[in-house]
């Protein structure tokens, strides 16, 4: 009966150790929750009606190196300055709400008209590559330079795009 | 279709048979010379009758539960020598060894129980199909005591199960040792049963989990290692069966009320309503005996305005169960839930600047609908070694869902089952059973469906000295609209060593399989920017399972009063494993991915101690789940898995006040689906999931006071992408018994 109690507190004892040890060492993986973001916030007005060639529209982001007179070029690779993209405008809405999320630093934003389906060039690596391909520009909207500053959010309201 | 329905046919022949069969041998049995047990149960401190306690001869399938006065018989036994088992929850369980029994004189027996409010039971029915010491168990096993079920004072399971080891659920999906992962509610690799019968939805195998009554359960067990040999499709990850209570000998009144409030988020960017969202819950409970007959009705409301915008729900539930004690041979019980329910929708957040906010458009998602369940067990002890068991149960589920994309639903599920249990003089027990299962749904993303499974199940155990050796079969037959779409044989081997009478080392194998859901096959349907298209060329997957483990079990060693360890290591190789992955046009399938393999390990360890002053439990789970291909070799991590799961909840019970604090640990999901993280945005960035909540809680005569926090710290992940997890809630629960 002696020998069972030892044997039983060493085990319980070797238990412990090893369930709490397990446990703290893969909760020192303390990365730390959600925080508060930056981004761009706003709302895009699509004052013109929508071409039929048009399936979608989205506000775009490049960094600041983008060269705006060189985007009809087809040797130029707008996809290198090509940082993220909003959720898809659908077809048809005359107004959409947009956030971006970014780190902090400076970006060019512009809404721009999409040839395909928004999930379709999101998916596709290699139409993704060839972006240029498939947007057109509005005629009315240039290009916004904007600065993102840590757990802030930048507003861009009162757009008004026409394609 | 014709062999199914001459199987059918067959079946209803069976059926007739065997209730044929019942009629003849009651008729043989109430012949017999009454020879019988008797007794009164008290307790040992106070010498007050014991009501309720359920008394078993050991070895066979009698029994019967003690009345008011605490007396019991137990009649129509030959003469012999018998073991019986008295327990109750709350006391320690007893055993009578060699009663003798003979003709003529009844055996009287004077019992006293010794109080022990350990929290988990020690006996459970599921891993086996039968009563069994938890020790016996071929399968790991977690079984949860009614003590902790009414600690937490939940509304939902999900929120008992989520601190068991090995168990998580995403999205109120069910996830034991990480084989179903998400799969958008469509399918699951873990069986949900109410008292035995399965409770998956028929179109996407989904759990409700509004239709268990959470006061009312008596336990919940665990089984962790595929169950698929006894309970055939979605058991091959486990199975997780809710037991409800009988209603007590005593008339019995409760009225209680749960006030929550939720935090706003501690974010100045994410607050999103001027005031605090509320809950409230209010529960009327009556049960009383009915002559030999109890029954129990339950009649619950529920206003919750959520954490976030559109997980508000309200929601009517009542239900009921009648247990039937018509005398020692003869018991049924029917249990019926009705749920009336509307809450919000929302896939996806607004932003991950508005995680609380549904996104444009979306505001005015809901759903409303009425599920109804109508279970019926009939259970007839032929003989004290045999024991025959029905089980019917219906399903009806209608909803609508309105906003900007409107669907409707209507799914039916019908289930009957007949199980035969025999214990043969060589110490062995054989379980025989049928099943049948049909399933009917019309819903708009899935189109009009009909599925019916018949199975057939068989398993041995035989006990050799310290070993019990247990083997299981089980046939199955899956049509989905009168195409058959699987025939599957799922055989189970298991040995179990015990050694001692608090060790036992076990170790099992097995194959399961699992049929695709109808929400798998057809569903036709957009999720944000995504589109989920029809498969309808989905095969069932398989998988091979293989677990060796070790339990130790005590009771009273110095100042413990209750030491459990159960160790695990399990592997589990699947074939034409189905998971849903988007295409490069960002379509989702379903498909069968060539292989698949998740293994790993469990330590767990519960300790009570000091008399009942201390419970403390905890356990770690690891998991190496991973995509592999046609030779074998590891391709990708499954997605929607945690690697590492860590459980700690400590509980002190001293001078009627009881407090508790729980740690819930997940590693961060290496792999997801639909967003991946973007490093140069930061979007979709995913964390370890790190929540602590506390509980303190007394009882003042008839009331009963509970104070809990859930998610003290207000830590915030996301589990599925763009969907923030739990804010903090503050409860306050009131009870009093009339």
């Amino acid at each position: 009966m002696r020998t069972r109690q030892y044997s039983l507190s060493a085990l319980i004892q070797l238990a412990v150790i090893v369930v709490l040890g397990l446990g703290f060492l893969t909760t020192c993986d303390n990365t730390g929750d959600l925080e508060a973001v930056s981004g761009v916030q706003g709302v895009v007005k699509i004052v013109s009606s929508w071409p039929d060639s048009l399936k979608g529209a989205v506000v775009v982001v490049f960094d600041v190196a983008l060269d705006l007179d060189r985007l009809n070029d087809s040797d130029y690779v707008v996809i290198d300055h090509f940082i993220t993209f909003s959720d898809p405008i659908q077809p048809g809405l005359d107004q959409s709400e947009y956030f971006i999320q970014l780190q902090p630093g400076g970006y060019l934003i512009m809404t721009i008209g999409l040839l395909v389906k928004p999930a379709q060039l999101l998916a596709d690596p290699d139409m993704f590559q060839q972006i240029q391909k498939y947007i057109v520009l509005p005629e009315n909207a240039m290009p916004r330079g904007i600065v993102i500053q840590k757990g802030q959010i930048n507003y861009q309201d009162a757009w008004s795009v026409q394609f | 279709m014709k062999v199914f329905w001459r199987n059918i046919l067959l079946l209803n022949r069976l059926s007739i048979g065997s209730l044929t069969l019942l009629l003849i041998t009651f008729q043989q049995l109430t012949a017999q010379t009454n020879i019988s047990i008797q007794g009164r149960v008290s307790a040992a401190k106070t010498g007050m009758a014991l009501p309720g306690v359920n008394i078993q001869i050991q070895h066979s399938s009698l029994g019967t539960t003690s009345d008011l006065e605490g007396n019991f018989q137990i009649s129509n036994l030959t003469p012999g020598n018998y073991q019986l088992t008295f327990s109750m929850m709350g006391y320690a369980p007893h055993t009578a060894r060699h009663v003798a029994v003979v003709a003529g004189i009844p055996t009287e027996l004077q019992i006293k129980l010794k109080l022990n409010v350990l929290a988990s039971p020690q006996v459970v029915v599921t891993s086996s199909r039968k009563e069994q010491d938890i020790l016996e168990s071929p399968f790991s096993v977690s079984a949860i005591g009614p003590r902790e079920i009414q600690a937490k004072a939940v509304v939902n399971m999900v929120d008992i199960l989520t601190y068991e080891p090995g168990v998580s659920t995403i999205k109120g999906q069910l996830n034991i040792r990480g084989t179903s992962g998400y799969t958008m509610g469509a399918g699951t690799r873990s069986l949900l049963m109410i008292d035995g019968i399965p409770m998956l939805g028929s179109a996407a195998g989904n759990v409700t989990w509004g239709l268990v009554p959470s006061s009312e359960v008596d336990r919940v067990e665990i089984v962790k290692s595929g169950g698929s040999a006894l309970y055939g499709s979605s058991a091959m990850g486990g199975v997780v069966n809710i037991i409800t209570r009988n209603a007590p000998p005593q008339p019995e009144t409760r009225i209680s009320t749960k006030i929550g409030v939720y935090s706003q988020p501690r974010i100045d960017q994410w607050k999103w309503r001027d005031s605090p969202g509320l809950l409230y819950d209010t529960e009327f409970s009556h049960s009383r005996s009915l002559g030999k007959h109890a029954a129990w009705l339950r009649i619950q409301q529920r206003r919750d305005d959520g954490f976030m915008e559109l997980n508000w729900e309200e929601a009517l539930n009542i239900s009921a169960k009648l247990k039937l004690n018509f005398d020692n041979a003869h018991s049924a019980s029917i249990f019926m839930n009705v749920l009336k329910d509307r809450s919000g929708l929302m896939s996806v957040w607004k932003s991950s600047a508005n995680p609380f906010e549904a996104p444009q458009g979306s505001e005015h998602d809901q759903t409303s609908g009425i599920k109804t369940v109508l279970n019926g067990h009939y259970n007839y002890v032929h003989s004290p070694a045999m024991l025959i068991k029905t089980k019917a149960s219906a399903y009806w589920n209608t909803w609508t869902g309105s906003g900007a994309d409107p669907d409707y639903s209507k799914e039916s599920r019908f289930y009957e089952e007949m199980q035969t249990s025999k214990t043969w003089p060589v110490k062995l027990t054989s379980i025989f059973g049928i099943t049948l299962q049909q399933n009917g749904v019309d819903a708009q993303i899935f189109g009009q469906h009909q599925s019916e499974s018949l199975a057939a199940f068989l398993s041995i155990e035989k006990k050799l000295g310290q070993f019990t050796l247990s083997a299981g079969d089980r046939w199955e037959t899956y049509h989905v609209d009168g195409r058959n779409q699987d025939q599957v044989f799922s055989p189970q081997l298991a040995l179990n060593w015990k050694p001692s009478p608090w060790l036992a080392l076990r170790l099992s194998t097995g194959q399961g399989f699992r049929v695709p859901t109808v929400a798998e096959m057809f569903t036709s349907a957009r999720r944000s920017i995504f589109t989920v298209k029809p498969n309808p060329d989905l095969v069932s997957e398989t998988s091979v399972n293989r677990e060796v483990g070790l339990v130790l079990l005590t009771g009273q060693t110095g100042v413990l009063d209750l030491l459990k360890l159960d160790v695990a290591l399990f592997h589990n190789r699947f074939e034409n494993f189905i998971e849903p992955i988007p295409d490069s046009n960002a379509v989702i399938h379903f498909e069968n991915l060539a292989d698949a393999r998740i293994m790993g390990a469990e330590i767990g360890l519960g300790v009570s101690a000091f008399n009942n002053l201390i419970d403390y439990k905890s356990a770690f789970t690891l998991l190496d789940p991973v995509e592999l291909n046609a030779a074998g070799d590891v391709i990708d991590t499954l997605s929607y898995r945690h690697r590492y799961h860590w459980i700690s909840t400590l509980e002190l019970h001293y001078w009627g006040w009881d407090a508790s604090l729980e740690y819930r640990y997940l590693s961060r999901m290496e792999s997801v689906e639909l967003y991946q993280e973007n490093d140069m945005t930061g979007q979709d960035i995913r964390v370890p999931v790190h929540v602590w909540n506390a509980g303190l809680g007394t009882s003042y005569g008839s009331w009963q006071l509970l104070f809990r926090v859930e998610n003290m710290f207000q830590y915030y992940y996301t589990q599925l992408e763009r969907n923030i997890e739990e804010e903090r809630i503050f409860t306050l629960s009131v009870e009093k018994q009339l």
